[in-house]
């Protein structure tokens, strides 16, 4: 029986990079709100752990409460509970001040054997939560998880993907792991769940349920960084050039992409 | 003279001498017209040359209309700008668009405008890359008729430049509008500029797809949800802009063959990558959406399907639901997959055999219970000795409460082709004598013109050439488009 503990963010479905100037903050507002695409595998491959090996899995997210909508979500593809950490306290907060903020509430709630997060969250885009995570927990992480080859009561053989080489880890717990987007295809979200869902109470986790009750600590006060400017990659057309010729258009694109092509020699250790 | 941007037909654009058909055309030169000014100057040098023009939007039509019979193409793809957004007194919320603007370009346009992020145009026929101008020329419908209405109704306007090179504008109520324009395949006039009626977005949206382990038992589910929500054309809103309180806006059935074709080609198609294979299992699967401005009466009708479902057999555990629009627009990138990928290997087919052009029914059967028209469907595709003999294949899919499904054949043989066009015949002959719609909304093009001419009235017919001679006297535009003159 293993409790797993997966970290969820609500997410723009898309942006234009606009930037609030005064806080440094992304504009949200009018935007369509989803689950970020990267925590959908990594809820999958919970699920896909408590479907062989028995366990639970909650769901943590930090956010206003329209976050609640990916709590929902996740119980709509069958998440056993959910914890939305909300509070204007929370709000604006950097990499430092969102993991501390998860650390704590992932503690108030359960002695969790395994903690898992997405690769990155499509909006902030820094991939570093989960690391800082596992830090303010004090426990082990690893990252670029492709892959879970065994698991047992007290272990969990991982495959990990770096620079083109595969790994194979084995770990104890608890342990905290960071899933690549391509580890499992994550499920559709089922309708009998679905219709549930909407019933099934979402905890909200406030400052005052927490251990820590020091406001310096969390949102934009408890943050290390501050967000100076956002904006899109500009186009430099100068450099392009069209490809006007359908037929040899392919044979072109080849060859302007071959200096690109990485080889990848997978290359399997053991590491324990 | 716009002599210059008359471009003589090079290899370069031989792409544009065909459509989605897969019908090859030919032509002598081309032009990407960028203002009104530009048309008329290349179409007016065309007719003092006495040379057919053949009007392009995005080529993806289906039955050839935008294939060349000989003369100038003019491809209206660079006139593809949004112009004004306006609310009326009204509260009515209309956008004028070029007619070379895409399906996708528009949704995405309308997003960005100020006040747009709130609204939609609701014709939905699917194919992304279409053109304005050419869902209008064809008469294109979708999936989302049976609640928001036909495209049409979508429409506020149209600005016609006709065959003496003169522009004016056609309102929706004009007679012209609906008898001359839309739907006439560029017969009459070319669409210059369109005016459209926009909606406020439903502020839930649900997507929901069952599936079946007998296709039978499908076809009980469509009868009964048909049973019990209408077919839409009584429970559409009598007004275009009147609030929808919940209902289904989008019923669509698939077949195995079809999910098969589409789960082949998922790997490549970036939008539907992320979807989970199909259990193996299901011999069909059936699409619905539930729209409406109330997310607890939107749950309410979601229920009712998911017994409905139950009760025909489908595993409550298996079916899918979705909400919001990135969501939902994954399902649809699904639903439109699947004549993208009947498409696409009939495309591979044509390289053995170049006469295999896509073969498929666009008839709609009224008053008949589903089971009942797909019970005849299969009595001449399973049932019959030549079928079983020829080895020809087929897939089905298509909207549930209009009756009106997508027989595609998918031939190897010259001889499985000419089987497959028989069938589609006696099937338009049936249906037209149940006074059903042979052509729904692909129009006829080229393709389709033998079928259409084989099974309309003579006084239709007659009244379509004498629109012709009215509107086009000197025959140049679209050539061979509906029927020959």
């Amino acid at each position: 029986m293993i409790k797993t503990a997966v970290c969820i963010k609500q997410v723009p479905a898309y942006s234009d990079g606009l930037m609030d100037p005064n806080t440094g903050l992304l504009i949200r507002k009018g935007l369509e709100m989803v689950l970020n695409p990267n925590d959908l595998s990594a809820l999958e491959t919970a699920l896909r752990i408590r479907e062989n090996y028995g366990g639970k899995v909650d769901v943590f997210s930090m956010g206003p409460k329209h976050a609640e909508e990916v709590i929902r979500q996740a119980y709509a593809m069958g998440a056993d509970e959910g914890f939305l950490l909300t509070g204007k306290e929370f709000a604006g907060a950097d990499v430092l001040a969102t993991s501390y903020t998860l650390s704590q509430g992932i503690s108030a709630v359960d002695d969790y054997d395994l903690i898992i997060c997405g690769k990155g969250t499509t909006d902030g885009d820094t991939s570093q939560v989960s690391g800082a995570l596992a830090e303010w927990l004090g426990i082990p992480h690893v990252n670029w998880v492709s892959g879970i080859k065994k698991l047992s009561q007290k272990t969990i053989q991982l495959c990990q993907e770096m620079e083109g080489e595969l790994y194979t880890v084995k770990a104890t717990y608890p342990l905290l792991i960071a899933v690549e987007r391509e580890i499992y295809t994550p499920r559709m979200t089922n309708l009998k769940m679905k219709i549930a869902a909407k019933r099934k109470p979402v905890k909200t986790l406030r400052l005052q349920d927490l251990k820590d009750q020091k406001e310096i600590h969390y949102g934009l006060k408890g943050s290390a960084t501050r967000v100076e400017k956002i904006f899109p990659a500009k186009e430099n057309r100068s450099d392009t050039e069209p490809i006007r010729d359908a037929a040899g258009a392919i044979e072109e694109l080849a060859m302007l992409l071959k200096p690109y092509a990485a080889g990848r020699k997978a290359k399997q250790r053991v590491d324990e | 003279m716009e002599s210059d941007k008359i471009i003589a037909m090079e290899d370069q654009y031989r792409d544009y001498l065909s459509d989605e058909s897969g019908m090859t055309g030919t032509a002598g030169s081309i032009s990407f017209p960028e203002s009104e000014d530009e048309l008329r100057s290349i179409f007016l040098t065309m007719k003092q040359g006495g040379t057919p023009v053949t009007i392009q939007g995005g080529r993806t039509g289906i039955v050839g209309g935008a294939v060349p019979d000989g003369g100038h193409i003019i491809n209206m793809s660079r006139l593809n700008k949004l112009h004004k957004l306006e609310f009326t007194d009204s509260g009515a919320a209309l956008l004028e668009a070029d007619p070379g603007i895409t399906r996708l370009e528009l949704t995405e346009g309308i997003q960005k405008l100020k006040g747009g992020h709130a609204l939609f145009w609701p014709p939905d026929p699917t194919e992304p890359s279409a053109s304005l101008g050419g869902i209008i020329a064809s008469g294109a419908q979708g999936i989302s008729t049976g609640l928001y209405g036909r495209t049409e109704e979508h429409i506020e306007a149209v600005r016609i430049m006709d065959s003496e090179g003169n522009f004016r504008t056609v309102q929706r109520d004009d007679t012209d509008f609906g008898a001359v324009y839309f739907g006439s395949e560029g017969r009459y006039g070319i669409i210059t500029k369109v005016r459209l009626r926009l909606r406020k977005k439903p502020d839930s949206m649900w997507g929901i797809a069952f599936f079946f382990e007998q296709k039978a038992d499908s076809y009980q589910f469509a009868d009964m949800l048909k049973e019990k929500f209408g077919t839409g054309k009584n429970s559409s809103p009598k007004s275009v802009d009147a609030e929808i309180h919940a209902s289904i806006a989008v019923c669509e059935y698939i077949d195995r063959v079809s999910i098969d074709l589409v789960e082949e080609r998922k790997p490549y198609m970036t939008k539907i990558r992320s979807i989970p294979d199909i259990d193996s299992e299901a011999a069909a699967m059936i699409y619905t959406e539930i729209h409406g401005s109330d997310e607890e009466a939107v749950s309410e009708i979601a229920e009712e399907l998911l017994e409905i479902s139950v009760s025909c057999g489908s595993d409550p555990d298996k079916a899918w639901a979705v909400s919001g629009e990135t969501e939902i627009d994954k399902m649809r990138s699904f639903r439109h997959a699947v004549p993208e990928s009947i498409n696409l290997l009939m495309e591979k087919r044509r390289k053995r055999l170049p006469g295999l052009l896509k073969q498929g029914s666009d008839m709609s059967f009224p008053q008949m219970g589903f089971k009942e028209l797909l019970n005849l469907y299969e009595k001449d595709l399973q049932d019959q000795q030549e079928m079983q003999e020829s080895g020809l294949q087929w897939t089905i899919f298509g909207h549930i409460r209009e009756n009106h499904l997508h027989i595609n054949f998918l031939p190897e043989t010259q001889e499985q082709y000419d089987l497959g066009n028989e069938l589609i015949m006696s099937w338009a002959e049936r249906c037209r004598k149940v006074s059903g719609a042979v052509i729904y909304e692909h129009g006829m093009g080229k393709i389709r013109k033998p079928l259409f001419v084989n099974t309309a009235d003579s006084p239709v017919l007659e009244e379509m050439r004498q629109r012709k001679q009215k509107y086009d006297p000197t025959g140049l535009l679209n050539k061979g488009n509906s029927l020959d003159d």
